[in-house]
C-alpha cells in the first residue's frame, strides 16, 4: 500500500460521494441522505474488502471510478423517478449494450466513408491534373479512415472491442475537420461553400467530439471483460 | 423509450434475488456491496455501477420484492465503519423468482409480484 495509492482511492471515493451529492440535490432530504450513506457504506466496503484481499490501492481507484461512471445514467434515471413518482424506461444492459455497439460500429463506417470518399477525390485530381501535391489535410484524413477502418475491424470482437472504440474516438475528433479542410483543394463546389459558410469548421469540431464521447462510451462500456448480466437464473426451482 | 411492462422482472432484479437468496440463509441479511461481490463472483465480471445497483435494489424495495432497514447506529460505530441497509427478500420477492424460474424453462420471464 503506497501514500499515493491511498490518496487514489481517497480522490476517487470523494469524486464518487461529490457525484451522490449532485444527484441527490433537490430531492426530498431522507432520500437524498438515504441514498448518500448507502453510496458511503458501500465504497469504505470496497476499500476494506480490497484491502483484505490484497488488492492495489490503484485499482481500487480505477474500480470505484469505473462504478461511479457507469451507474450514472441509473442514478440520473433514478433522480427522475424521484422527481416525477414514475419508474420510467428501464434499458436492460444487453440492450444498451447493442445500442451502443450499433452507434459505434455506424460510427466508424462513416469514418472509413470519409476518408475513402477524399482519397478518392483526391485521385481524381491527381488524375485530371486540378492539383499536383497532396495537401497535408487530405493525407490525414486518408490515414485516419484507414485507423478507423481498423477500428470497425476490431469491434468486431469482444476482446478488441474497447480498443477499436477508443481509436474511434480519437479519429474521430479530426477526421471531420480535416476532410473538410482538404475539400477546400479538391473540390471547387466545396471551396465555394467553405468560403461561404465560416460555422463549417467548428461545426465539423464539434461533430467530431460529440462522436468521440459516443465512442469513449462504448469504450468504458467494454472496457472490463463482461457486464452483462445473465437473464437466466442460477438458482434452480426445486432449491 | 419503450416502457416497462408491468410484471416483468429485469435480469438484473432476476440477479439480484438469486445473489440475495444465495446470501441470506448464511447471514440473515445483505448489503450493497456484499450483494456487489456476489454478483461479480458469480457472473465472472467487474463489480456492478453503484447507479445500477442502488437503482434496482431501490425499485425492489418500492415493489415488496425486498424489504430494508438501517442497521443500529452502535453496531457499527463499534466497528468503525458507515452504517448498513440490510435487505431481505421478502416471500413476494422469492415467489417471484421462483416464477420466473419456472417460466425461464418456458422461454419468458414474467412475475407478477410486480403486477
Amino acid at each position: 500500500m503506497t501514500g499515493r495509492g491511498d490518496r487514489a482511492v481517497e480522490r476517487a471515493a470523494r469524486a464518487t460521494l461529490h457525484w451522490s451529492l449532485t444527484y441527490t440535490g433537490g430531492l426530498d432530504p431522507v432520500v437524498a441522505a438515504d441514498r448518500q450513506h448507502e453510496i458511503l457504506s458501500d465504497l469504505h466496503e470496497q476499500a476494506a474488502w480490497a484491502s483484505e484481499a490484497g488488492i492495489s490501492q490503484r485499482a481500487v481507484a480505477r474500480s470505484m471510478r469505473a462504478r461511479m461512471l457507469r451507474g450514472i445514467p441509473a442514478d440520473l434515471g433514478w433522480r427522475r423517478t424521484q422527481l416525477t413518482g414514475e419508474e420510467r424506461a428501464t434499458w436492460s444492459a444487453p440492450r444498451v449494450d447493442g445500442l451502443l455497439l450499433a452507434a459505434v460500429a455506424l460510427i466508424g463506417i462513416v469514418q472509413v466513408a470519409v476518408g475513402a470518399f477524399i482519397a478518392a477525390r483526391q485521385t481524381r485530381a491527381l488524375l485530371i491534373g486540378d492539383i499536383s501535391f497532396i495537401p497535408n489535410s487530405a493525407a490525414i484524413t486518408i490515414a485516419l479512415g484507414s485507423i478507423a477502418l481498423v477500428a470497425t475491424v476490431l469491434l468486431w470482437h469482444r476482446s478488441t472491442r474497447h480498443w477499436g472504440a477508443a481509436l474511434l474516438a480519437v479519429t474521430g475528433v479530426l477526421i471531420f475537420a480535416q476532410s473538410v479542410e482538404s475539400l477546400y483543394y479538391l473540390s471547387a463546389t466545396a471551396l465555394l461553400v467553405i468560403n461561404g459558410v465560416t460555422w463549417l469548421e467548428p461545426a465539423a469540431y464539434a461533430i467530431g467530439f460529440g462522436v468521440a464521447i459516443a465512442c469513449l462510451a462504448g469504450a468504458a462500456q467494454w472496457a472490463t471483460p463482461v457486464h452483462l448480466i445473465s437473464a437466466t437464473p442460477t438458482r434452480k426451482e426445486s432449491r | 423509450m419503450p416502457r416497462r411492462r408491468a410484471g416483468v422482472l429485469l435480469p438484473i432484479e432476476l440477479a439480484i434475488l438469486d445473489a440475495g437468496l444465495t446470501i441470506q440463509p448464511r447471514e440473515g441479511s445483505f448489503f450493497g456491496f456484499a450483494l456487489a461481490r456476489t454478483l461479480a463472483e458469480t457472473q465472472g465480471s467487474a463489480l456492478i455501477a453503484h447507479g445500477t445497483l442502488y437503482r434496482a435494489l431501490n425499485r425492489m424495495d418500492a415493489a415488496g420484492l425486498l424489504e430494508s432497514e438501517w442497521e443500529a447506529p452502535e453496531l457499527a460505530e463499534a466497528e468503525g465503519r458507515p452504517r448498513r441497509r440490510l435487505y431481505r427478500v421478502t416471500g413476494v420477492g422469492e415467489a417471484a423468482f421462483r416464477q420466473a424460474a419456472h417460466a425461464e424453462q418456458r422461454g419468458s420471464v414474467t412475475g407478477e409480484a410486480l403486477a
